[in-house]
């Protein structure tokens, strides 16, 4: 088994935090009663650009595409970033 | 020189309310008469010149009003949109041309089809990126795909696809499902899906040479749970995990381990990976009609795997729309750290950059494997990839967008045209360590040059022109 290195750590200490300061988030947004927006006070949520990756799949996919080549990690990129082959030397 | 009677006035047919010394010209005056073409000729000139002049005030003047109809931006295209795009890439031992098509076809009930096509052109001059020589060559890759989406009650609905993709030495088929359900009238959304990808994995062996290294299967699941939070703000959680088993080695990159060269790395077989991503979106309304808001979008994704690579990479992006432009910026940092068989501890060698994949002793023990005997022993595991090591990256990108509304009253087909939106985005991609001096391009002259090519300031740069069409 691979020892507990400190970045790791780090890492740990840095995701429990975000992971806290979202489960904050969320229960705030309980507690409001959970806001329902209606769907005639959606006009600014339906800007193509509040879309994830601002509604544009193709950039997603690319970009999800060269970050695989060049960093030693995958995926964070939702749904839009489907896609095999490797193409990645 | 004096005039006598001036009888009236001639300024060019759109000037008679304005009196310029330059355009004006008296008649009845036999002094003029002589110059009176050049004259004319010199009105008609600067009358063009006037009217450029002064269309162009004009429509920066519509701009800085900024009429409502166009604070609409981007269309929606709801009924479908093809996408075509071209994107660039280029590091210090590869360039990527990669166009590309995507096709989303919706009836009225909902029932969408897509279909999209993409070309990888990569060429590479680089022995540790897969060439056996410092020849330059280049590779394709095709990659196809089609899908449908299927609406279910309400605003949820289901999808499938395929996907596969062919180059010289690695062939994928890719199966994807995928179920979105909308609840409390889509303010939460949530999705679950999966994917299933066979890949076979060659070695090139000259222009006619193949020779098959292995089979690799990926399994893939993803859950995200996208939640409104205001009139202005969304937010999405989303879960990846990746399951890997097969062939993982790249077969064209040597590894020097205890002093011997290794034609190539030797991987475990099985990799899990976890990848989990938060980003919100919110949207700052704007008093004037010039820039009616701005969209703040800070993102974080962090991943980890059995392998011990473990990253975090925080992101922020801005969007801003300038009546039919949108700009977008992007500046985003990623974190990685190695491996736990990554090894770079050969000490100072002639032609290895410090950081660089290179093992002392024999590899990292690794796990078990089990012989064919049915004997078990430590797995020994080496990597000659630099993209396992520990290094951080930078990532900037400009992007405008020009929605074509000029083309409005044009009848249908402008009309048409007024929803079709022209894209040019570019950026820079900083790397340092090992990584840097592996891809890197030097961004400053003059500065200390690594073994291979770049120690500091080294990176990559990409591009990318995008036309998209409502169908």
């Amino acid at each position: 088994m691979a020892t507990f290195r400190p970045q790791l750590r780090r890492l740990a200490i840095a995701g429990r935090t975000a992971l806290l300061v979202w489960c904050g988030l969320c229960g705030l947004s309980l507690l409001g009663g959970c806001t329902v927006v209606r769907p005639y006070q959606r006009e600014q949520l339906a800007e193509r650009c509040m879309a994830p990756g601002f509604g544009d799949k193709a950039e997603v996919k690319f970009r999800a595409h060269w970050e695989y080549a060049r960093h030693g990690t995958q995926g964070g990129f939702g749904d839009d970033a489907g896609g095999g082959g490797c193409g990645c030397n | 020189m004096q005039l006598r009677t001036p009888h009236k006035t001639y300024c060019g047919p759109r000037l008679r309310h304005r009196r310029s010394s330059r355009t004006c010209v008296r008649s009845g005056s036999s002094s003029v008469q002589s110059g009176f073409l050049t004259t004319v000729l010199l009105g008609v000139l600067s009358h063009r010149l006037e009217r450029v002049l002064r269309a162009v005030v004009l429509w920066g003047v519509l701009l800085c009003l900024g009429r409502p109809a166009w604070a609409e931006h981007l269309p929606q295209n709801v009924s479908g949109e093809a996408v075509f795009r071209g994107s660039y890439w280029r590091d210090r031992n590869t360039r990527v041309i990669n166009p590309t098509v995507d096709i989303r076809q919706q009836t009225a009930s909902g029932f969408a089809v897509t279909g999209s096509y993409g070309l990888d052109a990569i060429t590479s001059a680089s022995v540790a990126a897969g060439a056996t020589s410092d020849e330059p060559f280049t590779e394709l890759r095709h990659e196809v795909g089609f899908g449908t989406e299927i609406p279910l009650v309400g605003k949820s609905t289901v999808s499938a696809g395929y996907g596969y993709s062919s180059e010289s030495d690695y062939f994928s088929h890719t199966a994807s499902l995928r179920a979105k359900v909308s609840l409390f009238q889509e303010n939460t959304i949530l999705r679950v899906g999966g994917d299933y990808t066979h890949s076979s994995v060659g070695k090139r062996l000259g222009p006619t040479g193949y020779l098959n290294m292995g089979i690799l299967h990926e399994g893939h699941a993803i859950a995200g749970w996208t939640q409104v939070l205001g009139r202005s703000l969304i937010a999405s959680l989303t879960y990846e995990l990746f399951v890997l088993s097969g062939y993982q080695n790249n077969p064209y990159r040597p590894v020097s381990v205890a002093g011997e060269r290794r034609e190539f790395e030797n991987l475990p077989t099985s990799r899990i990976r976890h990848a989990f991503a938060l980003s919100s979106h919110k949207l700052f309304g704007l008093p004037g009609a010039l820039i009616p808001f701005v969209v703040l979008r800070p993102a974080l994704r962090v991943f980890t795997d059995s392998w011990g690579v473990s990253s975090v990479s925080p992101e922020v992006a801005l969007h801003l729309p300038i009546g039919p432009f949108e700009l977008r910026g992007l500046l985003g940092y990623f974190r990685q750290w190695e491996a736990s068989f990554y090894r770079s501890n050969c000490g100072e060698q002639p032609r290895v950059f410090p950081g660089s994949p290179c093992y002392a002793e024999r590899g990292v023990e690794f796990g078990q494997t089990t012989d064919a005997m049915g004997r078990t022993s430590p797995f020994l595991a080496y990597t000659s990839d630099p993209k396992l090591g520990s290094y951080s990256t930078l990532t900037t990108e400009l992007q405008i967008k020009w929605r074509m509304t000029v083309f409005s009253r044009l009848g249908p087909v402008g009309e048409h045209l007024s929803r079709s939106v022209i894209e040019l985005s570019g950026g820079l991609w900083f790397a340092q360590d090992a990584v840097g001096n592996q891809f890197g391009i030097p961004f400053v002259a003059n500065e200390e040059v690594g073994v291979a090519g770049c120690a500091a300031f080294c990176g990559a740069g990409f591009a990318h022109l995008g036309l998209y069409v409502p169908l």
